[in-house]
């Protein structure tokens, strides 16, 4: 099997980049080692991802794994085909962000081992079906992930947004852990494909599980509400100690290593959270669409809720039949979800590799300090404009194409109840109004970082991002321009992997059934050329009655700034959304007024603060109030205190004699 | 494709051309007749962007090709976002199912290069604007969305085409189109930047939303973003014209379509007759405002989710 060979690969570039001296070779021989394994892989799955048969193979490995099964089929090689060849990339991007180590002491090799082994997680985690061999997958990514975070661990802020990341991974793998123990309980066995029968049956415990499952894979992709490690771990806590770690490099300019996470970010964590043996059991709910995407789950919920509802009252006359409008349901939502994982992946990425060739051209990941970027960085201000556009799904980007195919699920006409298209419809409003908000967030961030001036001095950029840096994020905007160019082929790719899901749930997988999404996307494909047209016209037309312009200063109201900082902030222009949404942001404000008649120094400083994390401590701190007052009111003569001790041991014993009889 | 679906796509091409001049000029006039003044006449608006055209165009020295690119894209997304709205018929030039989603997002597009270009310039003023442009535009957005669904939950369609398709003129859909026009008013407003939400002739850019991001474009930039205004509030009053309009187009398509194009003027001077009459509400109520759009959309849903699962 190649993938021995890819795998082998990894481990001899990781081990090399250990041992080698010489920090060019070490990263060189690392990514040379990701080329190979990547090609490896590609070379496996891309076939079965076009729909030759599944690859296995049967591993006889000592206690306690036993036997380990390897299969890939075309879920797993959809994942794989990009998952590996977007962490090269993130590798070459590497080559450019850790170039000021190059030439020094530090081990730069173990950086890029790390990388490696992120590499051989990702094999690990899509190919086997032994439990305990998965877990062992899932750690190994977890704890790569950790040490790349903790890259510059000299910095105490992010050493505590490395823990912070620890300790909910690590509540992720326990949750896992405790999933995984339900089901080997029930299955006897350890191979994922064999949980079926027991994931199948619709009981309480399989419920249980179920949730169980779901909480672990939102605390490790950072589902909301489970994403509190991530703002700090990826750009509030490099925000945080933006002045506090400041170093030199040879040249003498300030370094700070800080944010060399954002390359090493796992492209595509969420997924590996996808691990459709353990949900594709679940027939005839709708469930196995759960899991895929946040987004995605929103519709799985309401098909899941349908689907009861079926059970319990038979389908009104007038309405369309059920078993026509699941599949079709099930294939417009999987293929958007599986499309916009892709997708999403693609232009995050992007955006990230942006973020961090700002950082190492300004040392700053203070957005208040940035300012007028796109003069010296004209490629990177377009790479980031680019994935702004595309995240925020504006047409013809790539988000569009998936994001309209989850649209189309949303309103599709053949969803059964008319309380189910309601919530749907309700659903597809939440959507737009996220997609309203990104808008207004990426607008922030690109006005105020590329636009403009330069709002310190101290934080201006001198040259634009690496050759390595460019090169990666050049692929990922073709990456977006491809999908956005070939639609329906982009939508093609999701087929095979569809179909599967669907014959696993024993649902047909007609020809035209699958071919839904294309179906459903084609005309709005004609319409993204048609912009581009009127788009090229409105221009040429623009471009004809040109008038020799003239430069002046921008307008002042009479009064033009005195100096950069007088330009909008991205404080300001955050303001007024957060006023607006202030029961749910919570918005913090510092002041150091003025004193005097002749002040020397004031100041003020904004931030928001992550609200589900706050209030978090706030309900744990409340609870620990509300323990001590109970507490308190209790007498302390012996015989009460006996007694409460006892009445709590015996609801103890019946909780668990009724979790045993479940 | 009919000859009555061609016919009507071609007049809504040209409608779409030219009806963003006399939308303008007609709420203009109307605001005079309200004031006691004769006004200007309804093609003023040409005049003027025929004059601006003429101009030579002044650009801050800190702009990039963004602040350029602002005007173009403005103007293309509202003529692609105008040909998917079903103005003068059921089949618009562009329409397919889902194409109200479509439509949302490329209009999406023009705002945020709309706000780019105002960012561009490096202007506490014009930043100021696109903020309060990005926060109402995301405030009225779901109330778009709330509308749409509505009105396909109760036709049963996946289409723009499902808003004309709703012929019933029994009470609840009356009570239900009411809904849905308040919720389409208020959105014309805070997209085509009308008083009640905003002014367009304020001189005080502290007070302005949409006025302040324009406010260092000149010349042919201009007239393009004058035009895309225009364009808004004609797209906008062409989606209330098609809620209201009360002929069926399977019967008598031309006179349908002939109705449509007058209650889409007749909506200009419904606008020109409120800015006449009600003053302009204080910036921190706005969101309050919008959140009566998104309140009556919300409503029209639940009712009419309740009334075809059969518990109204």
């Amino acid at each position: 099997m190649l993938l021995f060979v890819a795998t082998l690969a990894l481990l001899v570039g990781a081990f090399l980049a250990l041992v080698l001296r010489g920090n060019p070779l070490r990263a060189g021989l690392a990514v040379t080692s990701q080329v190979i394994a990547t090609a490896l892989v590609l070379a496996e799955a891309l076939p079965i991802l076009f729909g030759a048969p599944p690859a296995e193979l049967l591993l006889h490995w000592p206690a306690p794994l036993g036997d380990v099964r390897l299969q890939i089929e075309a879920l797993d090689a959809f994942f794989l085909c990009f998952s590996l060849p977007m962490t090269l990339l993130g590798s070459i991007y590497a080559l450019g962000y850790l170039k000021p180590y190059m030439a020094s002491k530090r081990h730069v090799g173990a950086h890029f081992s790390l990388l490696n082994l992120t590499s051989l997680s990702f094999i690990i985690i899509y190919t086997v079906e032994n439990s305990l061999a998965f877990l062992l997958g899932w750690e190994l990514a977890a704890l790569a992930a950790w040490l790349l975070v903790i890259w510059d661990y000299e910095n105490q802020k992010i050493r505590f947004a490395g823990f912070n990341y620890l300790v909910s991974t690590h509540m992720s793998f326990l949750l896992l852990v405790a999933a995984f123990v339900i089901g080997t309980g029930a299955s006897q066995t350890h191979d994922l494909s064999m949980m079926a029968n027991f994931l199948a049956q619709d009981t309480f415990q399989r419920d249980v599980t179920f949730i169980v499952l779901m909480t672990s894979f939102g605390l490790k992709s950072a589902f909301f509400p489970f994403h509190t490690w991530l703002p700090r771990a990826h750009s509030a806590a490099p925000a945080h100690v933006s002045r506090a770690d400041v170093r030199r490099h040879p040249q003498g300019r300030p370094v700070r290593d800080d944010q060399v996470h954002r390359h090493a970010r796992p492209p595509a964590r969420v997924d590996g959270l996808v691990r459709r043996r353990l949900l594709r059991p679940l027939r005839g709910d709708g469930r196995p669409l759960h899991g895929l995407a946040a987004r995605h789950q929103a519709h799985a919920r309401l098909l899941l809720h349908r689907e009861r509802r079926h059970r319990r009252h038979r389908p009104r006359p007038r309405l369309p039949r059920p078993d026509l409008a699941t599949p079709l349901l099930v294939v417009l939502g999987l293929t958007g979800c599986l499309l916009h994982i892709l997708n999403h992946a693609i232009f995050k990425c992007l955006l990230f590799y942006a973020a961090g060739a700002i950082y190492r051209a300004t040392h700053t990941i203070d957005l208040e300090r940035l300012g007028g970027l796109r003069r010296v960085m004209p490629w990177t201000a377009l790479f980031f404009l680019v994935g702004s556009l595309a995240i925020s799904a504006l047409p013809p980007f790539n988000g569009f194409v998936s994001e309209f195919i989850i649209y189309s699920g949303l309103v599709s006409e053949q969803v059964p109840t008319a309380l189910d298209r309601g919530l749907l419809l309700a659903v597809m409003t939440l959507l737009a109004f996220v997609g309203a908000v990104s808008a207004l967030a990426i607008t922030r961030a690109f006005g105020i970082a590329f636009l403009g001036v330069p709002r310190d001095p101290a934080c201006v950029a001198h040259e634009e991002a690496a050759a390595p840096m460019r090169f990666t994020m050049g692929v990922h905007l073709l990456g977006i321009l491809a999908v956005a160019a070939v639609p329906l082929g982009a939508i093609g790719l999701a087929r095979v992997p569809v179909a599967d899901l669907l014959r696993a749930q024993g649902l047909a997988a007609p020809a035209p059934l699958l071919a839904a999404p294309a179906q459903a996307f084609a005309p709005v494909a004609w319409m993204c050329g048609g912009l581009l047209l009127v788009l090229v016209l409105v221009g040429l037309l623009r471009r004809a009655i040109n008038r020799e312009s003239e430069a002046h200063v921008t307008w002042g109201c009479g009064y033009t700034a005195a100096t950069p900082r007088m330009q909008y902030t991205g404080a300001s222009f955050a303001s007024q959304f957060g006023n607006t949404f202030e029961g749910v942001l919570q918005y913090f404000k510092r002041f150091k007024l003025p004193q005097g008649f002749f002040p020397e120094r004031a100041s003020i400083g904004t931030h928001n603060v992550d609200g589900v994390e706050n209030r978090m401590f706030h309900v744990l701190g409340t609870a620990a109030q509300t323990v001590t007052r109970l507490s308190e009111r209790l007498p302390e003569t012996t015989p009460h205190s006996f007694a409460a001790g006892f009445i709590t041991l015996v609801l103890m014993v019946a909780f668990l004699i009724a979790g045993g009889s479940l | 494709m009919t000859t009555v679906q061609l016919a009507l796509a071609g007049a809504q091409l040209l409608a779409l051309l030219l009806l963003p001049i006399v939308m303008l000029g007609l709420v203009n006039r109307v605001k005079s007749i309200w004031a006691g003044r004769r006004g200007p006449r309804v093609l003023q608006p040409y005049h003027d962007m025929r004059r601006l055209l003429r101009k030579r165009p002044v650009y801050s020295s800190v702009s990039s090709e963004v602040f350029r690119l602002g005007p173009v894209v403005a103007v293309a997304t509202g003529l692609v976002a105008g040909m998917l709205s079903p103005m003068l018929g059921p089949d618009s030039p562009l329409a397919f199912a889902g194409d109200f989603v479509a439509f949302a997002y490329v209009l999406a597009l023009g705002r945020v290069f709309l706000m780019l270009a105002a960012l561009d310039v490096g202007s506490a003023f014009e930043g100021m604007g696109a903020a309060r442009e990005a926060t109402y535009g995301a405030v009225i957005e779901p109330a778009l969305f709330l509308v749409f669904g509505t009105l396909l939950l109760a036709t049963g369609g996946a289409s723009f085409a499902a808003l004309l398709s709703w012929g019933d003129l029994g009470p609840f859909a009356l009570g239900i189109k009411a809904l849905c026009f308040v919720a389409l008013m208020i959105l014309l407003q805070i997209e085509a930047a009308r008083i009640p939400v905003d002014d367009p002739m304020t001189h005080l850019e502290l007070t302005m939303i949409h006025e302040v991001m324009i406010l260092d474009h000149s010349g042919p930039d201009l007239a393009m973003l004058q035009y895309a205004a225009g364009l808004k509030i004609t797209i906008c009053a062409g989606l209330l014209a098609t809620l209201l309009n009360p002929i069926s187009w399977a019967a008598q398509p031309y006179l349908a379509a002939g109705v449509a194009l007058g209650l889409t003027l007749a909506v200009a001077v419904l606008v020109g007759t409120i800015e006449s009459l009600i003053a302009r509400l204080r910036m921190r109520t706005l969101p309050a405002y919008a959140g009566v759009a998104v309140l009556a959309s919300a409503i029209a849903l639940v009712l009419v989710t309740l009334r075809t699962g059969g518990s109204l």
